[in-house]
């Protein structure tokens, strides 16, 4: 086991295993992190291609290439798998990454269990995926799983939740896996404060994760009672309340989000100050503003559920907790700012993908205090002016920052620089078929267009097909990625040397090591005190 | 030793240091797991109708 590296050099001396027994025996943070990340890959193009067959049925009104049924099963398996096949992971893939090198670690302090928290993912996916093919089809309440129709779903309704279990599990042991290496392996001198933005963020989401995975677990469970044992938690005939469900759901949901968000914010606060050739701005308010954006996601998870009758008490409290956050994100964005003000500024790709970041998260933090307003909300509710926010917030904000950290060190995981022509190319065809996706559903939504639903009304099929002319761009750009990360693994392009960016070695211990990384022992022969003292 | 031992400086000798720094990961480690089987436990008992006043 590798907590340590002094004590078994000798049995350290060889490299990885061969074959696929590598792969499923590993307890290297490296080799997990690949895991995660070709896992979250795989996730992202199934879940794509979901997507694609939402946006294929809604290219025209009525109803032309599936059945409204099989319909909402795909919106429900594109989120679920989005969320929790695609966008956690990868960012789970990062921290196995970059955490253990950023700190001075060896390795992640619990290595087997890192293995295990990865491997069961596979398995909860093939679960999910596979309700697909029982009687009567995969779930369709959408991703909320919201009581009683939840409830009315066959056999795949037990499977999801153990899926949903599995979930959980893997997350929390992840999550206390980063915390204690965060904790524990910190090399001697690097105090928590002097620690890069990225393992800030991803310990602060790891509390999260580790306070609300059991929330939803337990409101999971409570609807397998409901189901399978005569319970009545959820039904009003038995005494029970629905709404207690999205109470539950959403005192998960809410900080959810912010557990997608908070590492994306981490991984571009490393790269704005990388190619701004200056130091992060507000450092130690950005450490206290990632506080305050966790504490607050735990206080204001009704204002998903303004529209369900509530004590006018309870809608002002929610409004009013939900705008505040809006204040630590000010400041956030006002310090990415203040980085790049006057910085020597170069756009290389992942330079492009955090501004590309910048730009589509702000816009979707504004329409979020749009609908903030809980009168304003009765409206904008569950139509199509949600999904174009959340998807500014979710693809705009947590997958640009995948895209970007994923060019940012992807030289220093492989050795190899990517092609950075096709790498503009791909920000580029992502960014415009981005906001040709969603940019017009604010405007489906204004105008009335209901969320879930696969016909609608003729006058707005000009939108919906430009929204889906920009799903298929944005889709198949993917592929372009698949190459690029391919080319690159193979080795197809210049050697990155260990620096890899001008100057990023006074950006972090990550900068100073050769590229690729040993595969044991990072730090063999680098001066780790000195780098700390740099620093 | 090499220069990445996250051992705090001072004292006991290394295997000892190995020792103890696994102990102290582990009861952190089942720390924390035992405040999500806490939180699963409450969610459980419905906490939250009491807590909404329902
Ligand atoms: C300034 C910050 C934000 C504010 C004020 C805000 C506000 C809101 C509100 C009020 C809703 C509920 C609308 C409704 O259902 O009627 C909502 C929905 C949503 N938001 Fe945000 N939001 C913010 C940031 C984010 C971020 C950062 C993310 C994700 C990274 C996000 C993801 C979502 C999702 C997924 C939903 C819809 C969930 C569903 O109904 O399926 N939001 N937001
Ligand atoms: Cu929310």
């Amino acid at each position: 086991m590798a907590t340590v590296a002094d004590t078994h050099g000798a049995e350290h001396e060889h490299g990885p295993a061969k074959g696929i027994l590598r792969w499923i025996t590993t307890t290297n943070h490296k080799d997990i992190g690949t895991l995660y990340l070709t896992f979250a890959m795989i996730m992202f193009l199934v879940g794509g291609a979901m997507a694609l067959i939402i946006r294929a049925e809604l290219y025209q009104p009525g109803l032309q290439l599936v059945d409204p049924h099989f319909f909402n099963q795909m919106t429900t398996l594109h989120a679920l798998i989005m969320v929790f096949g695609a966008v956690m992971p990868a960012f789970a893939g990062f921290a196995n990454w970059m955490i253990p090198p950023m700190i001075g670690a060896p390795d992640m302090a619990l290595p087997r269990m890192n293995n295990w928290s990865f491997w069961i993912l596979p398995f909860a996916a093939v679960l999910l995926s596979a309700t697909l093919f029982m009687d009567g089809g995969a779930i369709a309440s959408g991703w909320t799983l919201y009581p009683p129709l939840v409830l009315q779903f066959g056999d795949a309704l037990p499977f999801t939740i153990f899926s949903v279990h599995l979930l959980g599990i893997s997350s929390i042991l992840a999550s206390i896996n980063i915390i204690v290496t965060i904790f524990n392996l910190r090399a001697p001198g690097l105090t928590m404060m002097k620690m890069p933005m990225f393992c800030w963020t991803w310990l602060i989401t790891a509390f999260l994760l580790i306070l609300v995975m059991p929330v939803l677990a337990g409101a999971v469970t409570m609807l397998l009672f409901d189901k399978f044992f005569d319970t009545s938690f959820f039904d009003a005939a038995g005494g029970g309340d629905p709404v207690l469900f999205q109470h539950l759901f959403w005192f998960f949901g809410h900080p959810e989000v912010y557990i997608i968000i908070l590492p994306a914010f981490g991984i571009v606060s490393q790269i704005i100050p990388t190619f701004s050739r200056k130091p992060l701005f507000g450092k130690n308010s950005m450490i206290f503003a990632t506080a305050v954006i966790g504490f607050l996601s735990f206080i204001v998870w009704a204002h998903h559920q303004f529209t369900v009758g509530m004590p006018v008490p309870a809608e002002l409290y929610f409004m009013y907790a939900t705008m505040l956050i809006a204040v630590p994100t000010g400041v956030k964005v006002f310090n990415w700012l203040a980085t790049m003000w006057k910085g020597s500024l170069t756009f290389e790709t992942p330079m492009l993908h955090a501004l590309g970041f910048l730009v589509l998260f702000v816009f979707g933090g504004f329409t979020g205090i749009m609908m903030s307003q809980a009168p304003a909300d009765l409206y904008y509710h569950d139509n199509y002016f949600i999904v174009a926010h959340f998807h500014y917030t979710l693809v705009g904000g947590g997958v640009f920052a995948i895209f970007a950290g994923l060019f940012y060190w992807l030289p220093k995981w492989t050795g190899t620089m990517y092609d950075e022509k096709l790498g503009k190319l791909h920000f580029w065809l992502s960014f415009l078929g981005f906001n040709l996706l969603f940019m017009p559903q604010h405007f489906l939504g204004l105008a009335g267009m209901p969320r879930r639903i696969p016909d609608y009304a003729v006058q707005f099929t000009e939108f919906n097909q430009m929204s889906s002319v920009g799903a298929f761009i944005f889709g198949f750009t993917q592929l372009l990625l698949v190459y690029i990360v391919y080319k690159c693994v193979k080795g197809e392009g210049e050697k990155a040397s260990g620096e890899v960016w001008e100057g990023a070695k006074s950006h972090g211990l990550e900068w100073n090591l050769p590229s690729p990384m040993p595969y044991h022992h990072s730090f063999e022969g680098v001066d780790i005190q000195k780098a700390v003292a740099d620093e | 030793m090499t220069a990445v031992s996250p051992r705090p400086a001072g004292g006991a000798s290394f295997e000892m240091e190995e020792k103890r720094l696994r102990k102290k990961n582990l009861y952190l480690a089942v720390g924390l797991g035992l405040i999500a089987l806490l939180l699963y436990v409450l969610a459980l008992l419905n906490v939250f109708e009491w807590v909404l006043g329902r």
